[in-house]
């Protein structure tokens, strides 16, 4: 279980179908499909509820960088917004999130976040749930069958 | 089964979700035996009209069976719509649904008769399977005829009365109270399929019975904010999540795989597994409990941080990082509340096996 400690509410992520192991590829204790994730064909790179890396890409393998980008697009302008005028606050949101795009640890992100905690925000054109179309975020590989 | 009425057989212009032909035969009283048509595709006919629908499941919604069962609805006639002029494909899938649909509900079908049709341009191929003991029994009723002729008017009709044959059988096996209600309207075929006594062409691929549901979502169910996606269910407070990779050329590496789910979604298990790699077919379930993927202050974002962190500790890379598959929730909640939502789609009931 993956909750945070001390928060008012708890995160669970969701949806391991696509995870894998950050494990060498040779090391064959760990099944070789798992060590050797990729994304699948249909892998859906334009989502309004995150971010992707850019080579985060159909077939492309993952990535624990990609992770962190996408984590960084939890709260990209494009995606949240924080509701404050404090141009400090803005801009402590706004460093974390590139600090992440940039690949650097989680912790980096959340020491600049912490003094901001209490603050509220918005998602930007986004809601739960989302629209029919615009939820196709993880994309199946598809089934072999032409449909009209 | 007493109101069974005879009704013209509708054109094929007519088939839509609309027709009458098609609203006739949904039947649903609470605790009863209901049926309902799915629609798929859309597929032109030659006259140039586009039906709304003609790619259909019947599914049977027997909500006794859906208490016992860990997934779903039975599903008895399955339709597929494909442009590919080869069909031995397409058929060989629908044999494997009919297989598993008498692999997952044994006792629920006394009389393992199943119908598949294959609509592809304009044409229509249909076959029965049925199942003697080991082997898989497969008779062509109709092979690539127009649907716009007589032949496939004739089967059409004959539709209706297989859902009232199959009702018959599963009634009488489980001890269902089916109620036909008073306005709907059941057709009678001018010839019973069955009077087409089912040949023996055994399946060389009768092993691959198995247990499998594909599911749409309805969107009108209990739990508001759960996305129903074509895999996953919800059920008696449980998540029920198929990896169905049968008849799908997908190397196992591109595969979704429920591993890490079952490790680091508290609760899950494994509900079924065939363990072929290439051809794999993995259930699992796990606990639903409401919840909130929407964000209201920065420390919800930290607590995704942070996760996020734990499973990079663990070396798990997530792949997905995204606030649909992010749930947040009060940490007095007594259960995790997992949910999944893929590839969600929130209009239609789920269909076939």
């Amino acid at each position: 279980m993956c909750c945070a400690v001390g928060s008012t509410r708890e995160a669970v992520i969701i949806d391991f179908d696509m995870a894998g192991l950050s494990v060498p590829a040779s090391d064959d204790s760990v099944p070789f499909e798992l060590r050797t994730r990729r994304y699948p064909p249909g892998f859906n790179v334009t989502i309004q509820d995150g971010k992707r890396h850019h080579n985060a890409r159909g077939l492309c393998g993952l990535a624990v960088e990609h992770d962190l980008f996408a984590c960084g697009g939890l709260f990209h302008p494009d995606v949240l917004r924080l509701d404050s005028q404090d141009q400090g606050h803005l801009n402590s949101f706004a460093e974390a999130r590139q600090l992440l795009e940039r690949g650097a640890a989680l912790k980096y992100a959340i020491d600049r976040l912490t003094p901001l905690a209490t603050l509220r925000v918005s998602p930007v054109g986004w809601s739960e749930p989302l629209p029919q179309d615009q939820n196709r975020g993880t994309g199946s590989p598809l089934r072999p069958k032409a449909q009209v | 089964m007493s109101c069974v009425k005879q009704t013209d057989f509708p054109a094929v212009a007519a088939l839509q979700v609309t027709s009458p032909a098609l609203e006739g035969l949904y039947l649903r009283t609470p605790g009863s035996v209901s049926f309902s048509w799915i629609p798929q595709l859309s597929l032109l006919t030659e006259k140039g009209n586009q039906p709304s629908c003609l790619d259909y499941s019947l599914v049977v919604d027997m909500e006794n069976i859906m208490r016992r069962g860990p997934v779903g609805y039975l599903p008895i006639i399955i339709c597929e719509g494909t442009r590919d002029s080869n069909l031995g494909r397409k058929m060989l899938q629908l044999r494997a649904y009919a297989l598993n649909t008498w692999a997952f509900w044994p006792g629920f079908c006394s009389q393992k008769v199943c119908l598949g049709v294959i609509l592809n341009d304009y044409r229509a191929t249909v076959c029965a399977f049925s199942q003697r003991g080991d082997q898989l029994l497969c008779v062509s009723l109709l092979s690539n005829v127009k649907i716009e002729s007589a032949a496939f008017a004739s089967f059409w009709n004959s539709i209706n009365y297989w859902a009232l044959l199959v009702t018959q059988h599963i009634v009488s096996s489980c001890s269902v109270k089916a109620v036909v209600h008073q306005s709907q309207v059941v057709t009678v075929p001018a010839q019973r399929p069955t009077a087409r006594a089912l040949s023996t062409e055994t399946s060389a691929a009768a092993s691959t019975a198995a247990v499998t549901e594909e599911s749409k979502q309805a969107a009108n169910m209990a739990q508001p904010n759960v996305a129903y996606s074509s895999t996953v269910r919800v059920m008696d407070g449980r998540v029920y999540k198929v990896f169905d990779y049968r008849e799908r050329s997908v190397l196992p590496e591109d595969q979704r795989w429920p591993e890490l789910s079952l490790k680091h979604i508290p609760h899950a298990t494994l509900e079924y597994d065939n363990k072929q790699p290439m051809h794999r077919l993995s259930i699992i379930s796990y606990p639903f409990i409401q919840g909130d993927h929407v964000p209201q202050t920065v420390n919800d974002v930290i607590s995704v941080l942070e996760a996020v962190n734990n499973l990079h500790a663990d070396s798990v890379i997530h792949g997905d990082i995204r606030w649909m598959n992010v749930l947040l929730r009060s940490p007095d909640a007594a259960v995790p509340a997992p949910m999944d939502v893929d590839t969600p789609e929130h209009a239609r009931m789920w269909t076939f096996l």
